[in-house]
């Protein structure tokens, strides 16, 4: 029954918010991949999600790095123990961080794997989602033109004490020297919620 | 008589002194606690923006927080080929030396005036 059907699609466990989060990620670092032109458009392929034509990489170490991340990230979600995921983009030649795409990340720590899941529908969540991610391709109207070459590196803030993988090491906040800081939309699985925000370079 | 002596041992039914100046001394040390508040108020404010301002700018208190990423990363590869491409130009100007004196030994003299066009 619909009806059933519907309250599945409703109940947000620890798990699926966590899902739900990594998978926004997956999609919303793709795009800003795409929009800033860090990889060559032609190495992006057209999928359908949220309702959104959105743009993915096909560059396969470039898939393999953006999983390492996420799969992390998932499991961190689900410890809630982020704070905070960044996108760092720094110019090849001069090393000068140009932008930088936070996200922080608010877990209800009351919640845990076996807890009884949340209400929410699942197509609000979606809409909260598109509507940032339209906020993220919109941004080109105000982010100064990217003309050097930049390379990218995902950050995430944990608690302090986390104990990382070998593969993960500790690294600065790469702070952008004089910039300017843009607040964009946020959402909420009801058990974690996404703040997103950009601050960029000042352009002279 | 009676009455004389009445008045003469009644004090006056007017707001007691002593509470008088106790209140006026409590309301003003209200007011004043007030004043002070409200500049304490003001001026963790104006912290909470800078604080806040930083926030958006990605601060964080490190006693409580640390950040951290994979250790083979983009940029990390990126770095490393521009470096690699300085070693390998390097590499290849130092052959090509090899190769020039060769060919400046092996040919004859009019090599020598070719280079200089």
């Amino acid at each position: 029954m619909a009806g059933v059907l519907q309250a599945a699609k409703n109940s947000i466990t620890l798990k699926g918010s966590a899902e739900i989060v990594a998978e926004f990620f997956s999609y919303g670092i793709n795009s800003i991949l795409y929009q800033r032109g860090i990889y060559p458009p032609e190495t992006f392929s057209r999928v359908q999600k949220y309702g959104l034509t959105l743009l993915v990489t096909t560059d396969n170490e470039l898939k393999t790095y953006l999983n390492n991340v996420l799969m992390q990230l998932k499991d961190w979600l689900l410890d809630k123990t982020v704070e905070k995921l960044v996108v760092v983009v720094t110019s090849i030649d001069t090393q000068e961080v140009l932008e930088r795409w936070q996200f922080d990340i608010e877990c209800d720590k009351t919640m845990a794997e076996d807890s009884k899941p949340r209400e929410k529908p699942l197509k609000e969540i979606n809409d909260e989602i598109k509507a940032v991610i339209r906020q993220i391709t919109a941004s080109v109207t105000f982010l100064p033109l990217l003309e050097e070459n930049c390379s990218f590196d995902l950050l995430i803030y944990t608690d302090k004490d986390l104990e990382v993988p070998e593969t993960w090491e500790e690294s600065g906040p790469h702070f952008i020297a004089k910039s300017e800081e843009v607040r964009l939309r946020s959402f909420s699985t009801s058990i974690h919620k996404v703040d997103a925000m950009v601050c960029y370079k000042n352009a002279d | 008589a009676e009455l004389s002596q009445l008045k003469a041992s009644t004090p006056a039914p007017a707001p007691n002194p002593v509470n008088s100046q106790e209140v006026d001394m409590l309301r003003k040390k209200v007011e004043d606690l007030e004043k002070d508040r409200q500049k304490v108020l003001e001026e963790k404010e104006i912290l909470e923006t800078r604080v806040e301002q930083r926030h958006l700018q990605g601060d964080y208190d490190p006693t409580r927080t640390k950040v951290v990423h994979l250790g083979v990363n983009p940029t990390m590869l990126a770095r490393q080929q521009r470096q690699a491409e300085l070693e390998r130009l390097r590499e290849e100007c130092e052959k090509l030396r090899q190769r020039l004196r060769a060919a400046e030994e092996g040919g004859s003299a009019d090599v020598t005036a070719s280079i200089l066009h």
